[in-house]
């Protein structure tokens, strides 16, 4: 990032407007991140429809703004009442708990707060020099490259979401054809629309987000009914712990800032398989591992830098590929679009103020996460004390305005009702939502690429085989689906005890 | 019984279904479309993908069979078809009615769904929670709601 673009980047930020949206964005991040069964998509999702009043670099701060600090909100109810806010900070809970319980909760708060903005200011920093690198290389890329790019994402995406690798890669498809209806832009077909005219202009992202992760979680509460004696939360406040404790740590931070960046690149792997290696990868390494469970502050360190650092990591093929890491940057990717900011080598090149802002935003989202997370740790253990139901109830009431306000269509609200009852049942099939939203998102340039490379290549498929690039990808796709089986022919290692 | 009626087994015959309802919805609609040599057909990729979610849906169909898988009985059914009903009914009443006289009464009947039964504070956080929202999209972000009619908003 060159000194002029950073000088005209913190210009865009000294609009006291997009600072006002970043702070509030903080704050609803947090509370959605730390109420149970929300989490960062739906936070994202909710917020999505208020985007659209706003300028792209406000709309792009507000919304670094909520998923930054929904991943730190996530560790509040871990370490107050033993429940993740989000799945990300499930391995906060191990050592969370056990502090809040011998009377640190200040303290735990204090080390999740500071660690985790600094797993985000690492990946941040990361982004900046890695980002604009991954987006020259992908100049050398066509429309066969590009295609077996975005079928090798799609593919690892779904296949190492979560349980069963078939049900990922079905979520995906679904996703994939779901992006299909509508009018054809290349040949001004009608496809899947049944006569209905208002289908004409295809599905919207927002409502399908909506249905999916907002509606079907009222849906699900419902099934599951709602536990009418409250977890005692424990009295709370902020303590940050001496520099010579955090010293005592840095090895730690370091190792899960950097495997939180590197496995956020990765496609599908996410925050949450992140934190939970982080804090295995601390506990082997730590002289005292029988402290780890009981309450030791570096467990905490471990996984929330390790979440924390994802979310950098994942913005580098966001921003310079086109191809979300997991399905809330699939949402950041889809809210950049809307805002007319297309992701990859152009945006670099044509818009490079635009990209020091993103930086400079995500900078100062992970310092107001500091902030706020530092002042208002004795609001959010009232946040917590918040009826479920009533929550659930602004659930619906959002739902039902946000996704109206997309295009003011009732058709986009329906579409929202039946994506929750397509996501309640998907859900208690086991099946992943989040790759039916990156398949969404990714199924139009999928479709779009696949075609301009048939058209070129004179309808031969076998040709894409040409490309170098395309073979390298095609070939780990192959190697990401097969590995169960390919595991059975490789020797076995012995475990130790 | 859970051997033939589980999530497995009814998500793979849905997944068959609606590959075979929409395959045969492409082929008749791309009958009618005119290509031009060298063009790629529209329904290439649809008809790919439905291929592909044909073959994943058989594939868990027949795991279903084979391992079993987990029976939907533990839920609470009746619950969430009043779940359900609730927002579907909003949706149908939205445009006639208004977004400020259905939403209060989908959000108070949901909380009430979720067994909360306190209904004065129910009440007031209902019309509290939609009054809010009306007001930061409507006022604050210029985007209309369905509005009541005879009152404009």
């Amino acid at each position: 990032m060159g000194l002029d673009a950073f000088v005209a980047a913190l210009g865009l930020l000294v609009d006291p407007w997009a600072i006002l949206i970043m702070l509030l964005a903080t704050v609803v991040g947090m509370i959605v991140g730390a109420l149970p069964g929300l989490g960062t998509v739906t936070a994202l999702a909710m917020i999505l429809p208020f985007t659209f009043v706003l300028t792209g670099p406000q709309a792009i701060g507000l919304l670094l703004a909520i998923y930054v600090s929904s991943v730190y909100g996530g560790s509040i109810p871990a370490i107050l009442i033993n429940v993740p806010g989000t799945p990300q900070s499930a391995a906060t809970t191990f050592d969370g708990y056990p502090m809040a319980k011998a009377g640190k909760a200040a303290e735990a708060l204090g080390w999740v707060t500071v660690a985790s903005t600094i797993g985000g200011i690492f990946s941040m920093i990361v982004l900046v020099f890695a980002a604009p690198q991954l987006a020259a290389l992908a100049v050398q890329f066509g429309s066969i490259e590009t295609f077996a790019l975005i079928v090798f994402s799609l593919t690892t995406i779904a296949w190492v979401s979560a349980g069963n690798p078939l049900k990922g890669l079905l979520a995906g498809v679904i996703g994939v054809i779901l992006s299909t209806v509508g009018v054809d832009e290349l040949s001004g077909a009608d496809r899947f629309t049944f006569g209905n005219f208002a289908l004409s202009a295809g599905f919207h992202v927002v409502p399908i987000l909506i249905g999916l992760f907002a509606l079907s979680e009222v849906f699900v509460t419902a099934g599951q009914g709602i536990s009418t004696t409250a977890k005692p939360i424990i009295s709370t406040g902020f303590k940050i712990a001496r520099f010579r404790e955090w010293w005592a740590m840095k090895r730690t931070i370091l190792r899960s800032s950097v495997l939180g960046t590197f496995l956020g690149v990765l496609p599908g792997v996410g925050a949450t398989a992140a934190s939970l290696i982080g804090y295995a990868q601390a506990k082997s390494a730590s002289p005292k591992p029988e402290n780890f469970g009981k309450g030791e502050p570096e467990g905490i360190v471990a996984s929330e830098s390790a979440n924390n650092a994802v979310t950098g990591g994942a913005l580098v093929p966001t921003l310079a590929l086109g191809i979300p890491g997991d399905a809330a940057t699939a949402v950041m990717l889809g809210a950049l679009v809307i805002h007319g900011i297309t992701p990859g080598f152009q945006l670099f090149n044509r818009n490079p103020d635009l990209v020091s802002f993103i930086f400079v935003a995500l900078l100062v989202a992970n310092i107001m996460m500091l902030i706020v997370g530092a002042m208002m740790a004795q609001v959010f253990s009232r946040v917590l004390k918040l009826p479920h139901a009533l929550v659930m109830g602004g659930v619906v009431a959002l739902s039902l305005a946000g996704s109206y306000v997309i295009r003011f269509s009732i058709l986009d609200v329906w579409v929202a009702v039946m994506a929750g009852l397509a996501g309640l049942l998907l859900r208690y099939a086991n099946v992943p939502l989040a790759p039916i939203v990156i398949g969404f998102i990714l199924g139009t340039p999928l479709e779009t690429n696949l075609r301009q490379g048939l058209i070129v290549t004179q309808m031969q498929p076998l040709k894409f085989l040409e490309s170098p690039i395309a073979v390298g990808f095609f070939t780990i796709t192959l190697i990401v689906v097969f590995w169960p089986l390919l595991k059975r022919f490789l020797p076995k290692r012995r475990t130790i005890d | 019984m859970s051997r033939v009626v589980n999530t497995d087994t009814l998500l793979g015959a849905a997944g068959l279904a609606a590959s075979a309802v929409l395959l045969v919805s492409s082929y008749r609609q791309g009958a009618t479309v005119f290509l031009l040599p060298g063009d790629a057909p529209p329904f290439l990729v649809p008809q790919l993908f439905l291929y592909v979610l044909a073959a994943i849906s058989a594939a868990i169909l027949i795991g279903g069979l084979r391992r079993g898988g987990v029976r939907l009985d533990a839920k609470n059914w009746r619950a969430i078809a009043v779940g359900f009903a609730t927002v579907v009914a909003a949706t149908a009443l939205m445009k006639p009615l208004g977004y400020l006289v259905v939403a209060p009464l989908a959000v108070f009947v949901t909380v009430l769904n979720l067994g909360y039964r306190n209904h004065l504070v129910n009440a007031a956080v209902s019309v509290g929670i939609v009054a809010l929202l009306y007001l930061l999209l409507v006022s604050f972000a210029q985007m209309p709601l369905p509005t009541v009619p005879g009152l404009g908003i």
